[in-house]
This record gives C-alpha cells, sequence and structure tokens, in this order.
C-alpha cells in the first residue's frame, strides 16, 4: 500500500499558518542544566517516555523533569532563575514569563514530589516576572526571593521555607485569601485544603536539614585541575621525560638557572669522607708505643 | 582544540562516579559559607559556559558572583579555576586560595593549588597542599602522581618511587604513574624494573606521546645519565641510613716500609680484614627558602678479625646551616667526634667549618672554606704528643664536563698544625694539599669517582726519630676509584680502593696501605 506523505516543509507551513501549534509552543527552551550528580531525567511534553539528560541540555516549557536517588541537578531558566533539585525530585515546567513585558506575567512550575530551592536573585525585580511553585496543596513565589518548597506526595502536605527576601505562601484552596509571607528563616506547612500555618522562625539545625541536598559543587563532573592536565592526558611534560635523552645543559627544556653542581660542604677529604678507619689513627701507633716520640728511636734489636 | 575537548570530555566522564560520591558527600553546607541568593545565581549561570569551556563568558559571571558576595566560597573557587584554564595561574592561585581561606574544606581546591605549584615549578609550595590532597580518598591517587613527578623533578628518586607506585593503583593515572617510574628507575640503572613499566605503558597508551618514548627506548635500551636536581634542601625534614661493608686494609698499623724498622718494632700483621657499620641520621629542624638547618648524628664501629686492638668506633653530632641560593650559598658547619679505640676512649674532635660556594653559571662552581680543628687524645700513647689545633683554608673548583652526571673537582689547600706539646713540638708541621676527584656515569652500569690526593706536610722542627737530623718531610699521595649502583630505589652496592703512599723522609713514618671496601648503604 502506498503511503501518502505530506512534506515536512509544508507540514511546518501548516502549522504556521493554518493549524493550532500548541508543539511548537511547548518546545520553547526556557532553560539549561547547570549540574547534576546521579540521575537526572526529563519527559519531554506529552511523551510518556523520560530520558537522561546531562549539563548543558536545554530544558524545554512543559518538560517533566526528574531526579532519581540520591541525585540531585541545577537549572538555570533563561531569566536566570534557578532552581537546585534534591534527590527523588519532580517538577513540571509550567508556565514562562516571556521577555515581553515581565512585570506582568508569571512563571510555574509545578512540583509533583520531592524538594527544590528557588534562586530568583540574579536580575533585576523590574525585569523579571514573579515566579511560583505549586503544589497540590499550596502556591509559593515572589520575585527576590530565595525559598525552598518540599512537597510530601503521600501526605500531599507542602513545607515552605524563606532563605532570602519575602516570600509569599497561598494554599491552592484558599487563592482569594491573603498570602502569608515568609522572611528570611521562617517557614510554614500547607496541609491539603488548608489555608497556610502562621510563619515560625528555624534553628540551624531546622534550616540545614530543609537545605541539605540542594547544594552541588561545580556542574557535579570532576572539574579539579587535574582534569585534561598534560601529565593525565599521556603528554610528556619536558623534553628530558623520555628515557635514553639526556637532559642536556642549557637546553631550552631546562627549566630552572640553578645550578647543575651540588658540591658537598667542604672540609673533609674523599678519604675522611668514606673512612674512619684510614683517616681517624694516621701516626704508626707501635712507633710511639716503642718509645716517646720526644726521644730518638730505640737501637735496632 | 578538539583534541582537547575530547581529552577533557573523556576525562569528566572517567571521573563522574568518583566525584559523584563527593558532591553528594559535601552537599551539607556549614552555615557559615551559605552565600547569597544573587552570588549564588550568578555562579549557577556561570556553570553553564565553563561546562561548554566558555571560559572568558564564565569568568565574567563568576566574577559578578564574587561581587555580589565577596564571601563566596564557590565563585572565588570557580574563578580561580575559570583564571586557570584562561592561562593565569598567579591569578588562580589567589583566587583558590581565597576560598581556601573562605571554607577551608572545599574540596579539590588543595589538589588544584598543588598542581598550579606545580606547574610552576615550585615544588616546596606545591608539597603542602598536594599532602593535603593526598589525605582526600577522592583525589588521592592523582595527588599521589604529581607528589611523584614533584619528588622526580627534585632528584629525591626514593620518594618519587613510593607515590607513583601509589598512583599507579589507580586505573585513571596508571599509565603516567608507571612511565615516570620508569624513568626513575632507568635513572637508577634497574633497567629490567624500568623496563616492565615501559612495556605497560606502551600497551596501554600506544599512541600518546608516553606511550611512543616507552616503545622508543624498548627498542633502543639505552639509558640516560643521572637527572640533575637543581634544589638543594631535601624536601622530606629528615632521612636516615644505615651501611655494612667489608674491609681489607694491607696496613692496619701504618708499619714502615722499611723492613729493619718493622723488624725492629716486631710487627710480624700488619694486615687484617674488618667488618664496618655505619648508622646515622639528619633531620632538618629548620627549613625555610633563605635558610636551612640541619642535625645530624652518626654512629659507626670497626671490628676487626685480628687486630682487634685497632677497632674503632666513632659518634658524631653535627649541625650544618646553610642559605641556600641559586648564585652564591653560604654556611657554617660544626661537629663534634669522639672516637674509642678498641673500646677505651681515644680521640675527641671538635670542628668548624665556614664556608661560601659560588656558581658560575649552570657548569662550574667555585668553594673557598676555613677550617679550624681542635683534637685532644685522651690517652698515650698519642696523648699529649698530637694534641692541638689543625687550621686550613682551602679553594675548591668543580666543573660540569659536558653532561650532568660527569663532573671534576680540583682543590687546594693550606694547612698548619699546631700541637700543644711543650716538649720541642716535634709535629708541628705546614702543609700544602691537591686533590681531583672525576665522577662519571659509567655506561649506564655504575657510578664511578676517581680521585687523586697529594699532601706534602713540612714538619718545622727537627724530629729526634731521624738519625741525619733533617726535618720530617712527609710526601702522602692518596688514590681514590670508586664504583657505586642503585640495586634499588634505597638501596646502593659500592665498591672503593683507597691506597695510601706516604713517602717520608724519616723511615720510621715511611708507609704504605691499600684498603678495598665491599658494602651496601641503605637510605630512606
Amino acid at each position: 500500500m502506498k503511503s501518502t506523505r505530506i512534506p515536512s516543509a509544508l507540514r511546518f507551513a501548516l502549522c504556521l499558518v493554518v493549524l493550532p501549534c500548541p508543539r511548537a509552543f511547548a518546545q520553547t527552551e526556557v532553560g539549561t542544566v547547570a549540574s547534576t550528580v546521579g540521575t537526572l531525567e526529563v519527559q519531554r511534553g506529552d511523551s510518556r517516555t523520560w530520558q537522561a539528560i546531562f549539563v548543558g541540555a536545554p530544558v524545554l516549557l512543559s518538560d517533566g523533569v526528574r531526579t532519581g536517588e540520591e541525585a540531585g541537578a541545577r537549572i538555570v531558566l533563561r531569566d536566570d532563575t534557578v532552581i537546585d533539585f534534591s534527590s527523588d525530585t519532580h517538577v513540571k515546567i509550567e508556565r514562562f514569563a516571556a521577555q515581553a513585558d515581565p512585570q506582568h506575567q508569571r512563571a510555574l512550575i509545578h512540583l509533583l514530589d520531592g524538594k527544590v530551592r528557588i534562586l530568583l536573585g540574579a536580575r533585576d525585580s523590574a525585569a523579571r516576572g514573579r515566579f511560583e511553585v505549586e503544589t497540590s496543596s499550596a502556591i509559593a513565589g515572589g520575585r527576590t526571593a530565595a525559598f525552598v518548597v518540599r512537597y510530601d506526595r503521600t501526605s500531599k502536605s507542602t513545607d515552605v521555607v524563606g532563605v532570602e527576601g519575602a516570600t509569599e505562601v497561598q494554599g491552592t484552596l484558599g487563592v482569594l485569601e491573603a498570602a502569608a509571607q515568609l522572611g528570611p528563616r521562617q517557614w510554614t506547612r500547607v496541609a491539603p485544603s488548608r489555608l497556610p500555618a502562621p510563619p515560625e522562625n528555624l534553628t540551624d539545625e531546622q534550616l540545614s536539614s530543609y537545605v541539605s541536598g540542594l547544594d552541588i559543587i561545580g556542574t557535579g563532573s570532576r572539574e579539579t585541575l587535574d582534569v585534561g592536565h598534560p601529565l593525565l592526558v599521556g603528554r610528556l611534560l619536558k623534553p628530558e621525560d623520555r628515557p635514553g635523552v639526556a637532559p642536556a645543559v642549557g637546553a631550552p627544556g631546562a627549566t630552572t638557572t640553578a645550578s647543575y653542581l651540588k658540591p658537598q660542604t667542604p672540609g673533609e677529604t674523599f678519604v675522611q669522607q668514606r673512612s674512619k678507619d684510614l683517616s681517624v689513627v694516621t701516626q704508626p701507633l707501635p712507633e710511639f708505643r716503642a718509645a716517646d716520640p720526644d726521644l730518638p728511636p730505640p737501637p735496632p734489636k | 582544540m578538539r583534541e582537547r575537548a575530547t581529552q577533557l570530555a573523556a576525562a569528566r566522564a572517567a571521573w563522574t562516579r568518583v566525584w559523584l560520591a563527593v558532591a553528594i558527600a559535601v552537599t551539607l553546607f556549614p552555615a557559615t559559607v551559605l552565600a547569597n541568593a544573587v552570588s549564588q545565581a550568578l555562579y549557577a549561570k556561570g556553570l553553564i559556559p565553563f561546562n561548554a569551556e566558555h571560559w572568558n563568558e564564565a569568568y565574567q559571571l563568576f566574577e559578578e558572583a564574587t561581587r555580589a558576595d565577596a564571601e563566596d566560597p564557590l565563585a572565588a573557587y570557580y574563578r580561580g579555576l575559570a583564571s586557570a584554564r584562561l592561562g593565569f595561574p598567579d591569578a588562580a592561585r589567589e583566587e583558590i586560595e581565597r576560598a581556601l581561606r573562605l571554607w577551608p574544606q572545599l574540596p579539590g581546591a588543595p589538589l588544584d593549588l598543588g598542581i598550579l605549584y606545580f606547574d610552576a615549578q615550585q615544588y616546596e609550595k606545591a608539597e603542602p597542599w598536594l599532602q593535603q590532597a593526598y589525605t582526600e580518598p577522592h583525589d588521592r591517587f592523582v595527588a599521589a602522581l604529581f607528589l611523584g613527578l614533584s619528588r622526580f623533578r627534585q632528584g629525591d628518586a626514593a620518594g618519587a618511587h613510593q607515590f607513583l607506585t601509589e598512583a599507579a593503583k589507580d586505573p585513571e593515572v596508571r599509565s603516567a604513574a608507571q612511565y615516570y617510574d620508569g624513568l626513575v628507575l632507568v635513572r637508577q640503572r634497574q633497567v629490567a624494573d624500568a623496563r616492565e613499566r615501559f612495556a605497560a605503558v606502551q600497551a596501554d597508551r600506544p599512541d600518546s606521546d608516553i606511550g611512543r618514548a616507552s616503545a622508543q627506548y624498548l627498542q633502543t635500551g639505552e639509558a640516560p645519565p643521572l637527572e640533575p636536581s637543581a634544589v638543594a634542601v631535601p624536601m622530606k625534614p629528615w632521612s636516615a641510613h644505615a651501611a655494612a661493608a667489608f674491609e681489607y686494609d694491607s696496613n692496619v698499623v701504618l708499619a714502615s716500609s722499611e723492613d729493619v724498622v718493622r723488624n725492629n718494632r716486631g710487627i710480624d700483621h700488619q694486615s687484617d680484614g674488618r667488618f664496618v657499620v655505619d648508622a646515622g641520621g639528619l633531620y632538618h629542624v629548620f627549613q625555610r627558602p633563605y635558610l636551612d638547618a640541619a642535625l645530624s648524628y652518626d654512629f659507626s664501629q670497626s671490628v676487626h678479625f685480628r687486630l682487634t686492638q685497632y677497632d674503632l668506633q666513632g659518634h658524631r653530632v653535627r649541625l650544618d646551616l646553610a642559605a641556600p641560593g641559586e648564585r652564591i650559598q653560604y654556611g657554617l658547619s660544626g661537629w663534634y667526634d669522639f672516637y674509642a679505640l678498641d673500646y677505651q676512649t681515644f680521640l675527641q674532635e671538635g670542628v668548624g667549618v665556614p664556608w661560601v660556594t659560588f656558581f658560575e653559571g649552570r657548569v662550574a662552581a667555585t668553594q673557598a672554606f676555613y677550617r679550624v680543628a681542635g683534637q685532644d687524645y685522651f690517652r698515650g700513647p698519642l696523648n699529649p704528643f698530637l694534641d692541638g689545633v689543625n687550621q686550613v683554608v682551602g679553594l675548591r673548583q668543580s666543573f660540569l664536563l659536558g653532561a650532568v652526571d660527569r663532573h671534576i673537582d680540583v682543590g687546594y689547600q693550606f694547612d698548619s698544625e699546631s700541637t700543644s706539646s711543650n716538649n720541642g713540638k716535634p709535629f708541628d708541621y705546614l702543609g700544602n694539599q691537591v686533590d681531583a676527584e672525576f665522577a662519571t656515569s659509567l655506561w649506564g652500569l655504575a657510578d664511578g669517582t676517581f680521585g687523586y690526593l697529594f699532601h706534602y706536610e713540612d714538619y718545622e722542627h727537627p724530629n729526634p726519630r731521624n738519625a741525619s737530623g733533617y726535618h720530617r718531610r712527609d710526601r702522602i699521595s692518596q688514590f681514590l676509584v670508586e664504583l657505586t649502583r642503585p640495586l634499588t630505589p634505597s638501596l646502593t652496592a659500592g665498591l672503593w680502593y683507597i691506597g695510601t703512599v706516604d713517602d717520608s723522609n724519616t723511615d720510621e713514618f715511611r708507609y704504605n696501605r691499600n684498603v678495598v671496601h665491599v658494602g651496601v648503604n641503605f637510605a630512606f
């Protein structure tokens, strides 16, 4: 059977002019993976499959992103928002503020499980829209804040911790109610179908517990200066680093101006250096024993 | 560029598993190192170009991050890493050291500083950072590799071999470690072991520089001369040695070569064999670029087969002060010797030697020194006739002879022996001495040293033993032939011959002596 196929160029043109194009919108790149430790997977748009992604990979609008056990990740969005993922965390990028008129737009990620930290500080508040994290029980957000959201899929309760700036928290049920305001080192819990509990201050230990698992050094790969070092990639560091090649005096490979000579501390002859028996007793003892050396020798027998 | 990118990518992939444990382990930041959100966000943004090796862009973002929070250790650290990748090692060291001040447990930073100092050939500064990295499980083997190479550069073959052997346990750095360990071994004349290392490198990395160099060596089999070492001060603050030897001595008693004198003294045994042991240690009590102070102790004992009355035991305590330098070095050495002969007190001696060395380029050196020694014999028959003071002024000149392992030293010294005896002072003399030593590698099989010394002693007062009433004049010639060969990086075998001909104008003091020494020395 002969199949009828629409040329891809035509499909693209139709998509632009006639057809509703949800995928074209959905494939907008909204961020980049900056760090990963362990498993990080993405579910593109409507796809049901998860695929591993790595540092430098793009994150698209409508993507689902999840981390595995003992894993972590960091994604930097185009508006400079940073999302730090803890292990076993699952989010979906729902909305993203466009460049135009950002003050009146709202970015939103849906936290389905786990814990994230949001850093909103890299861009002036006038140049960004509002950023929100939504769970089934709460919405947390702000414009210049840094905050942590932890969602327990079993109990469906949400903890929100203010790290820096002002964080606003609402229950998904009472979005018309005034938001709870969290300052730095304050937290609240939002139970399902409830309003946020009154904010409470956190101790150092409690704060450490909330930010635990969110920090990754660098991209998560080894980045110390041994990586790519000539020594480790099998290069010769100096011309004379070859067996059978003597370092030539004054050769370009010679890297120090110090002398090749290492004279010993003077004061002893080569005999004194090598043997005490040859250098301590230097007079014929039988002669001295035979007679006082200040006297003439005894006559021959 | 593409090759380098591939190498970087491969290296990163290989290390990811190792680093994963580190990254997770350090997720609990101490609260004191939490940076502000702006700095953290800029730093995170900088990681993307950093990962893509867009070093300039990454550097700019890390710099913005450090401006946002000067106390952010990670922003400072990655700014340092970007500086290093951009080719600004001085700035990199400054930034990474600052990061470590902000977060002393910052993973990886000690290794980076060690590598930066290593690359700058500042091995003394690299060492403490590399040692610190060596204690971290995730950096241990890489640090061992750089420590080994650092020791190799400084001429510490034993230290180099130890660290490179450790590094070779890690498959990621094994080839480099084995290659440089091979270089250490081949310069230690351990050709068989060296060939084994090079064969492994050739098999594992045939397309790399070290693989090709290994293959070339395995085909030609040539061994190079010893590697020069420009660093006078050893890195390790202590050292120790132990030696054991057998010696044959043709004239232990210094019997006259004149039959009539020997017969007159009834000397029927003058030759003997002996065992000699020697052990000691040295510790650098103060080690700075401008001054090195080393304290040492040495013990020796000889045990004769028959002439046991000549068994000699020695103890030496010594202090060496030296100001290292590339053009001029100077110092003061002093030691106290105590000797027991036949297990009875025999002689104590104190010696002081101020000295200065001038280096003419890299291939010649001139030394000037003064030596004063006070000798005190405890008992007869030399006490009190030889008690006194010996003073020496001397000059020495060393030349390299076209290769780093071939040099000649020549010296002249004038000495004056002034005894404290009040009975004619027959042993006071003025002396002139010339000597020469030539050292060279012998076809890669051993190191050879050949020396000649002539000492002319002109005794100032008539000696009553000289029947003709002449002043005693001794013309002493000494000859040295020495061969040494390292058996392992720590163990060296030695064979030497020293001949002495004292052509005195006085029969009683005219003698010949030949000594052959075979022994081993263990240094660690």
